[in-house]
C-alpha cells in the first residue's frame, strides 16, 4: 500500500494546529505559523488559524471594517457568520479586541468548552506593547509576553472574565509576522504598572 | 510544464483509498477544536464526535483519534500497551498510524515525538517536545459514586466532590486502604477531579508539573481531556492517610535486573511467577547499558 499524501491545505492545517497546540499548552510562548497567502495581508496568520479550525459545524464573527477576513472565511471554510454573542470563533483587531473579549459567548459552568475562542490580530508579539506577566498551567513559574497593538483594556476584560474559571474565553494572538501565542482561560494575567502608558501608545495604532 | 492529464495520472497513482492519517479533514478539525478547549480547561472532559475506526471501541479509539488529528509525516510514533511496544494491540495501532501517514515507527521513548499509550507512562521522563496520548476506558472519575452523567457534570461544575471524598473515606474505613489501584483519582489545577486512565499509582506523580503535554482520549465515551505541562496534579489523599505508590522491595526485573522500574508479574510454566519491567523500552535501555539520564 502506498502512503496517502497530504494535500497542501491539509499540510497547512496540520502544521497550524500543531503550532496552536503548543501555544495553548504553553501560554505566552510564541510559535511560528506556516507561511500564509501574501494577498491576505495583515489577516494572513489569523486566516490560517481559523481555516485550520473552522468548517460548516461552527460559526464565526468578525469585528472589522474591512470585508476581506469575513468574505474569505465564508469562501474558504464553509462556516457561517453569527452575531458576536453567539459565534464559536471571534476575529478582531486593534480596538475591536475589547468588545471581542468582553462580549464573546460564555460556556457556563457545566459546559465551559462551549465558550468562544477569540482570535486577535496584533501588531507584534514580544516587541513593544502591553507587558503581560503570565502564570498558571503550562507555565513553569511565570512567563512574559508583550503584545503590541491591543488596548490594555482587552486584557483587563479577559482577566475579569476568567475570575470565575472554568468560565471564560480563550484567546489566540496572531501578529503580522506569522507568530502565534495563546492566553487560555486557565492563565492568570498580571499587567506591568506602566500599562497605562503603553495603552496610550497603542491607542494610536488602533484601527479606525 | 504539467498538463491536466499528467496531473490526473499523478493523482490516481497517489490514490490509496484512505485520507492522510485515516480520518477525513472535517473529523480532524472537530477533534482539534475539542483538544484546544481541553487544554484551556485542564482536567475538564470535552465531548467530541468519536468516529467509527477500523478497530473496535474500547481498543484505544479515543487515543487513536487524537494521535491521528495531531500526526504529521515527520513525527516519530511510539505506541505502548501496558508499557510494551510489541504487544499485538500496540503494534497494530502503530502500523495503522505509520501506514496512513508515513510517520516513523520508534520503540525508544526518547526518540518519539508522539507516544500513544494504554495504561502506562514511560519510565523515562518526557521532554517538552513530546506529547503523551493516553487511551481512556472510563473518563468520568465520579462514575463510581454517581451513575447519572448529568448529575456528575453538575458536581464538576459546582466543584462538589463530597461524595468522592466520602467514598475514599469509606474505602479506608472498610479496607484499611484506598482500593483504587490503577486509575487513582487526581485533582487537576485545584479545580477538577480527573480520571488519569488506568495507569498504576507508580505513574501518578509523573503527571504533576511535567514538561510534556498529556492528552486523554475516550473513544467509546466520546470525551477528550488534557493536562498541560507544569500543571498541578495531585492524587486525592487525606492528611493522615497519604497517597502511596506501589513498592517492589527486593524484586528486580528478571530480564534487565532493574530495581527502579514498575514491575509486572509474568507466569512461568511451573506455576511460579517472575518480575519483569512493564516498560519494554526502559528494559531494553537497561539491558544495552544505555543510561536513562532523565528520570521523573
Amino acid at each position: 500500500m502506498t502512503i496517502p499524501t497530504m494535500s497542501v491545505p491539509a499540510q497547512q492545517e496540520q502544521a497550524t494546529f500543531r503550532a496552536l497546540l503548543n501555544a495553548m499548552a504553553r501560554p505566552g510562548t510564541v510559535y511560528h505559523l506556516p507561511t500564509p497567502r501574501p494577498d491576505d495581508g495583515i489577516w494572513g496568520g489569523a486566516l490560517l488559524v481559523l481555516q485550520a479550525l473552522l468548517d460548516h459545524e461552527v460559526t464565526f464573527h468578525v469585528l472589522s471594517d474591512q470585508a476581506l477576513p469575513h468574505d474569505q472565511l465564508l469562501r474558504r471554510t464553509g462556516a457561517r457568520s453569527a452575531s458576536l454573542g453567539r459565534a464559536d470563533f471571534v476575529l478582531a483587531r486593534g480596538g475591536g479586541a475589547v468588545a471581542a473579549v468582553e462580549e464573546a459567548r460564555e460556556g457556563g459552568f457545566e459546559e465551559p468548552e462551549r465558550s468562544a475562542t477569540v482570535v486577535l490580530v496584533v501588531d507584534s508579539l514580544g516587541g513593544d506593547g502591553v507587558a503581560l506577566t503570565l502564570s498558571g498551567p503550562g507555565i513553569e513559574a511565570t512567563s512574559m509576553l508583550s503584545v503590541g497593538g491591543v488596548p490594555a483594556a482587552a486584557f483587563e476584560s479577559l482577566r475579569r472574565r476568567t475570575i470565575t474559571f472554568p468560565e471564560g474565553v480563550d484567546v489566540i494572538l496572531v501578529d503580522t509576522a506569522d507568530h502565534v501565542a495563546a492566553l487560555p482561560r486557565s492563565t492568570r494575567i498580571a499587567m506591568a504598572t506602566d500599562s497605562r502608558t503603553s495603552d496610550q501608545k497603542n491607542q494610536k495604532k488602533v484601527e479606525a | 510544464m504539467a498538463n491536466v492529464s499528467t496531473l490526473l495520472a499523478d493523482r490516481r497513482a497517489e490514490f490509496t483509498g484512505y485520507s492522510f492519517a485515516f480520518l477525513d479533514d472535517m473529523a480532524k478539525r472537530e477533534i482539534r477544536r475539542s483538544i484546544l478547549k481541553a487544554i484551556a480547561i485542564p482536567g475538564h472532559q470535552v465531548p467530541f464526535g468519536s468516529r467509527e475506526m477500523p478497530i473496535a471501541r474500547g481498543w484505544g479509539t479515543g487515543g487513536l483519534q487524537i494521535t491521528l488529528a495531531l500526526v504529521g509525516p515527520t513525527d516519530a510514533i511510539k505506541v505502548i500497551d501496558q508499557g510494551d511496544d510489541a504487544s499485538v494491540n500496540a503494534a497494530n495501532l502503530r502500523r495503522l498510524i505509520a501506514k496512513t501517514t508515513g510517520a516513523t515507527e520508534v520503540y525508544a521513548t526518547h526518540e518519539a515525538t508522539l507516544i500513544q499509550t494504554r495504561h502506562r507512562i514511560p519510565e523515562e521522563r518526557l521532554g517538552a517536545g513530546q506529547i503523551l496520548i493516553l487511551q481512556v476506558p472510563v473518563p468520568e472519575p465520579l462514575r463510581f459514586v454517581e451513575r447519572s452523567v448529568a448529575a456528575a457534570r453538575a458536581m464538576h461544575a459546582e466543584r462538589d466532590y463530597a461524595q468522592m471524598w466520602l467514598a475514599l473515606y469509606e474505602d479506608i474505613v472498610r479496607r484499611g486502604e484506598v482500593s483504587a489501584g490503577a486509575g487513582y483519582p487526581v485533582m487537576v489545577n485545584h479545580r477538577f477531579i480527573m480520571a488519569p486512565s488506568p495507569i498504576p499509582r507508580w505513574d501518578i506523580p509523573k503527571l504533576h508539573h511535567a514538561q510534556s503535554l498529556f492528552l486523554f482520549g475516550a473513544g467509546r465515551e466520546k470525551r477528550i481531556y488534557a493536562v498541560p505541562p507544569f500543571t498541578d496534579v495531585r492524587p486525592l489523599e487525606f492528611e493522615d492517610f497519604p497517597f502511596d505508590t506501589e513498592h517492589f522491595d527486593g524484586k528486580s526485573c528478571i530480564r534487565c535486573g532493574a530495581t527502579d522500574s514498575y514491575l509486572t508479574e509474568s507466569p512461568r510454566e511451573d506455576g511460579s511467577k517472575v518480575a519483569v519491567c512493564s516498560d519494554s523500552s526502559y528494559c531494553d535501555d537497561t539491558l544495552s547499558g544505555r543510561k536513562v539520564v532523565n528520570r521523573w
